[in-house]
Order: C-alpha cells, then structure tokens, then sequence
C-alpha cells in the first residue's frame, strides 16, 4: 500500500527529478497505450482449404469497412483499375465495377447490393463488411460461408470439426481430436486452458459442454474478431499437449504430463514443444522431434507433365519421385517429419503444389527435380526477379517466397555443404523457378544432373540414397536456425 | 413483216443479255475491291534500317553450363523496339546455327516486341520458342537469361520483360522457367553474374 499511497516525504515525492520522471514515463506510456489498441484491432479472417488470412477492418460511417483488395488479392489474381469515380477490378476472369459513394457494385454483369456506399480512402477500395458474402459469392461462384457477428469467412467448405472424449479416471483428461492438424495458441489461467484458433477454420455447433467431472468442469466453443477458441475450465494446473500429429489436444492436470511435456503449448510456432513422448525416444533424433516443423518433398512434374525427356528414354517425373521417396526415408531416419506432394504419377499444377505447402505450414520446401547437363548436384535457391510490387501486407502470388529469401540461401548452403561431403559434385544457383518463389516457408529445389556419362546415375539407387543422405543431413543441420527464425 | 411472237423473243433476249453484263461487271468490281482489301490486310514488315552495329550479345554455352559476351554485327535500328528486336534475334541466330552452343527447337524465332511506357517490353516468340525447347532448369534459365541480358546492354532503359508465346501466357517456358512473371532486369543482371 506505501508503494501506492505515497507520503508526502516519500523520496520520489520529495524529488526535484519528479517532472523529468514523468516526461521519461510519458513515452512508455504511449506505447502501452498503443499495444493495448493494437490488440483490439478489428479484423476478419478468411478461410480456403488451402490457407488462411487476417485482414484488418475499419470503423467508417458507423459500420465496419475492409479493403476490396485486401479481401480479394489472396484469393487469386486482382488488378484494380480507377476510371474516375469508377473502380473496376479484374479478379481471375471475372469483372466487377464498384462507383465511389455508390451502394450498389456490378460483379460478372450482376447488381450486388454492398449495404453501404463504397469509400475510397487513401486510394484504397473500402466495401462495407456486411457486403463480403455477397462480393466474394459473386466472384468465385463457390460456397461462402459469413459468420458476421465472429468476422469469419469459410471459402469451399473449408471447415474444421472436432471431437471431444471425456477419460475419466485418477486424473482425468480430455482428448480433442481434429480432422486437419492443428497450431493452437494455448494460454492458461487460474482453472481454465484457453486454445485460440488463428489460422484454423474451426466451427461447432455447441458452444458449451458441461461436464460432470472434478478434474474438468466443462468445454465451450466461441469465435470472436476473425478467430476461434476453446476454453477448457476444471480443476487447477490444466494444461494443454498437442500431438505428434497435430491432430489431437490432450487436457489434462499438469502433474501428470509434466513428464512427458516440459511446457505448455505456447505459440502456433512453438505448437509442438508438447510433443509425445513416443517421438522423442525415436533413434538417433537428439533433440525433441518437433511435430509442427514439416519437410514438404515435390516431386516435381508427374501425370501428363513428364518433365525433362533423359538419355536412355528415363523421365523425369520418374525419377523425381524415386529420389523424393528416398529423400523421406532419410529424413524420417534424422527424426525429421517429412510428407510427399505426390507418391503416384498424378497431375499436379505448380500452383496446387505451392498452395499445398503454404496450406500445410511447411518448415522446408524442397523441389526434387533431374536435368542434363551437369556433373552431380545443382541446388537452387529462389530468386524475386518479379517487379509486382506488395500490396499493403500482402506479397504478391509472384513475390510470396521474399520474406523467407535469407532462409532458404541459408538452407541451400547448408544442404550443398552436406552433400558435399558425400563426394558428390555441388554446384548452387539462384533462380526464378515456379513454385520457389509461391511459398511461403524456406524453400529449395535439388536437381539431380549427373554428367552425360553417368546418366545412369540418375536412376542408380546408390547415387539417390547418396545424395538423399545429403540433403536430409543439410536440413538437420539448418533446421535449429530455421526454426529460430520462425 | 416480223411476227410479233419473235419480236417480244429478241427483246427479252437483248433485256438479259444486258443484265447480265451489268451483273458481270458488278462482280469484277468487286473481286477487285476484295483484293485491294486483302493486300491492305497484310501485315507489312518495318524496314528494317539504321546502320550496321557491333553489339554485345549474352550467349549460353550448354558444355559449360556458362553464359558468354560476344559481339555480333546487326543492323541496328534506332526505333527501341526495332533494336531489342534485332538484338534478341541475334542471340537466336547463335543458337539455331549448327552446332550451336545452346540448340533450340527449329523455328524457335521472335514475333514480335511490344514496348510499354518506355520501360516494359513484352516478347512475344513463335510457339516453337517454347514447344521445341529443351527442358530442364538450366537450359531454360540460360535461355532467358540470355536474352533480358542482351536486351539491357543494347536497349537502355528497358525495367521489366514479359515473355508471351504465339500471343498468349504460359506458365513456364518448357516446365522450369518462370513466365508468368514480369523480369526485373536489374535482379536479372545479378543473376547473370553466376553463368558468368
């Protein structure tokens, strides 16, 4: 109480000092000031099956305003054009004109009422937020789901769902079991575990779930300003253990996993800290494995696109998925989670490929890919030769990959350095290779280009296991660098 | 005396053969004015004129897996577009030789450049540019490198290049190399640096 209710001879009180004082606590005051709105920004998320993304909203006129480009631009490709008064905007095929002060926006030829006039501030397109399902309704011609009270938007059915099994025992616990893995934010309070779901399109129909059990109390679903979140009340010292998998939350009182987990899950980044104990007794892995750190192998080419045709009629689609098979193997050898884009001869566009890494929260990408000429190994790192420049927060389809160049030259480096060791002839480029530059984690494409002759390399299963042994080491030795970067 | 019959016979007679000069003629004049049309039609190809230059062109070597200046002689006109015309198809010309240091698929050719505020240049090429070239992520790499390298050392103040085949987008230029994407020529000229 003396440190609140000073007495008028208190020596901060007494100081000649106290008018400087306060002028040094004004700044920090502000910032917390400015930390605290931060945290209540407005925003809404959008959810696809591929990916997620947070967009911020404004309070225009007395009802919240977002940015059609802001909107649109993750969705494919936008090009907005101002003839006046009118905006017109090209999204993929479709057209759609919105007229400054106008409520009403013709999109594919059809009115669409926007609930409010389109602004223009700051040289940005403002729609009213209520107008979100109708506008994306009308240029994607899929299935939007609007939750607008929780400003979330669910895109071609992309919807998380979730189980919740009560075990009732000496300590009981909840298990939450998923249908897509998971990187919940987990925060704690007195008698309660909070999971917040910022990427995931979780939904329930129940929002609260009593349970009759001393260990835990009861289970309750909300959503809230663009994100999702489960509180789990009980009993003291609850605690939160994702699994290896991602797919399930176990809850439980802390003294009893405190074994197996030393901390809670703290951040989506961080999500696997509460690994099981099964993953860190796997052989030769060191550390504990970290469930949330994927290596995606592409195979590149496959289906229709057979690559690069080879000497002694060897395609490349073929041999890239011997080698990225292999490369799994090697991985998974070093403890390293690892998943194929394709494990058959199946069709594939760049762009799925990409949006299938970006959708998985890949740690590494890495393209496999096989060519002529060469003399053993060319590793490439991407290279941003694209003049798209961002838009807002947003980076450009073309220009995803600029914010992780550093990563993936550092990965590259690492994994030449390790394949190098195995006496194999390394060579490191940069290039302006699709998909490199659309994904959105550290990425890399391996070639195999043994020289004209030894083409037989290219399919010997001793040069495969060879190189694979390389690169999986190269990523074991980048991926604590890595992931601190996360 | 004619009998009437016969007269109304060559009357008619005389009435068609009339018409159907008049028809005649219409059709000449306008099988006539159809041709005049058709020739309009036709594209006509720019002189090519300027004087004859020594320029610098980027060339890929496939053996060395490097790229090399050369100088080649090419009448270079003073028009920019003209001039990354002609410089582009110079490099071409390297590689469609036998042998060529950097083998293209027959009839890979430019067909037109199109440049855009003075800063962007976009490259149409005939569809054998793309069909016919070999796949693979170097060869494709040196291919384009060699030309937006080319094009900055003989046509100042070209940013950005777009290549498009036989008029339309393509996703790569034989399953590696990016076209989607505009080329920043400065970030090209970087990267050139490691074929050198």
């Amino acid at each position: 109480m003396n440190r609140i209710f000073r007495s008028p001879d208190h020596p901060l009180t007494r100081s000649p000092d106290l008018p400087i004082r306060l002028l040094l606590l004004a700044p920090l005051a502000l910032l917390l000031a400015v930390l605290s709105l931060a945290d209540n920004e407005k925003q809404l998320t959008v959810y696809t099956p591929q990916t997620s993304y947070t967009i911020p909203v404004n309070d225009r006129e007395g009802q919240l305003y977002l940015s059609i480009m802001d909107l649109v631009g993750p969705l494919g490709h936008a090009t907005m054009r101002v003839d006046g008064h009118d905006w017109k905007l090209q999204f993929n095929s479709a057209d759609a004109r919105f007229s400054e002060g106008k409520d009403k926006a013709k999109i594919r030829g059809n009115s669409v009422d926007l609930n409010g006039k389109a602004l223009v501030v700051d040289n940005r397109l403002l729609i009213p937020v209520k107008s979100s399902f109708a506008v994306l309704s009308a240029l994607l011609k899929k299935n939007v789901e609007f939750r607008p009270e929780a400003r979330r938007i669910l895109i071609d059915n992309a919807a998380l769902h979730f189980t919740a099994e009560l075990k009732k025992g000496d300590k009981s616990s909840l298990l939450l079991s998923f249908n897509q893995p998971v990187h919940p934010v987990t925060t704690q309070n007195e008698n309660s575990v909070k999971l917040i779901f910022k990427r995931e399109p979780l939904v329930s129909e129940i929002t609260s779930q009593p349970f009759d059990d001393k260990f835990i109390h009861s289970l309750s679903f909300s959503e809230d300003n663009g994100t999702a979140s489960l509180v789990i009340a009980g009993g003291p010292d609850l605690n939160a253990t994702v699994s290896g998998d991602g797919k399930s939350v176990t809850i439980q009182s802390a003294p009893a996993i405190a074994t197996a987990t030393p901390s809670p899950v703290p951040s989506p980044e961080s999500a696997s800290t509460g690994s099981t104990a099964s993953q860190s007794t796997q052989p030769g892995i060191g550390p504990q494995t970290h469930p949330s750190f994927l290596v995606l192998i592409d195979p590149s080419h496959g289906g229709n696109d057979q690559g690069a045709l080879l000497p002694e009629k060897l395609l490349e689609k073929d041999i890239t998925l011997a080698m990225a098979r292999r490369l799994k193997t090697e991985l998974e050898d070093h403890g390293i989670s690892a998943r194929l884009v394709r494990d058959g001869d199946v069709n594939l566009s760049l762009e799925q490929r990409a949006e299938m890494a970006n959708g998985l929260h890949a740690g590494i990408y890495i393209a496999i890919h096989a060519g002529l000429p060469g003399s053993g190994v060319r590793i490439y790192s991407p290279a941003i030769t694209s003049a798209t420049e961002p838009v807002g927060k947003f980076h450009p389809w073309e220009s995803a990959q600029s914010s992780y160049m550093s990563r993936s030259q550092a990965l590259a480096q690492a994994v030449a350095e390790e394949v190098g060791k195995k006496q194999i002839n390394v060579v490191s480029f940069k290039t302006s290779l699709r998909p490199l530059n659309n994904i959105t984690a550290p990425a890399i494409a391996v070639e195999l280009a043994p020289d004209p002759a030894n083409v037989a390399d290219l399919s010997s299963q001793k040069f495969q296991t060879n190189v694979a042994a390389g690169i999986a080491s190269g990523v074991a030795h980048a991926r604590a660098q890595l992931e601190a970067q996360r | 005396m004619i009998p009437r019959s016969i007269q109304i016979t060559v009357g008619l007679l005389l009435l068609g053969i009339l018409i159907s000069g008049l028809y005649m003629i219409k059709l000449t004049h306008k099988e006539q004015a159809k041709t005049l049309l058709g020739s309009e039609d036709r594209p006509v190809a720019p002189p090519v004129g300027g004087k004859q230059e020594r320029i610098a062109i980027l060339v890929a070597y496939d053996e060395d897996r490097a790229l090399r200046w050369r100088e080649a002689n090419v009448f270079m006109p003073s028009e920019p577009s003209l001039r990354a015309r002609e410089a582009l198809q110079a490099v071409l010309a390297q590689y469609l030789q036998n042998p060529s240091p950097h083998p293209l698929g027959k009839g890979a050719d430019i067909k037109d450049v199109y440049l855009i505020n003075q800063d962007t240049l976009v490259i149409d090429t005939t569809p054998q540019f793309a069909d016919g070239h070999p796949s693979g992520i170097l060869l494709e790499e040196m291919t384009l490198t060699s030309l937006i390298e080319t094009l900055n050392a003989n046509v100042p103040g070209i940013a950005r290049v777009k290549f498009v085949v036989d008029g339309k987008e393509r996703e790569t230029l034989a399953g590696h190399a990016d076209l989607m994407s505009f080329y920043q020529t400065a970030a090209v000229h970087e990267l050139a640096k490691e074929f050198q």
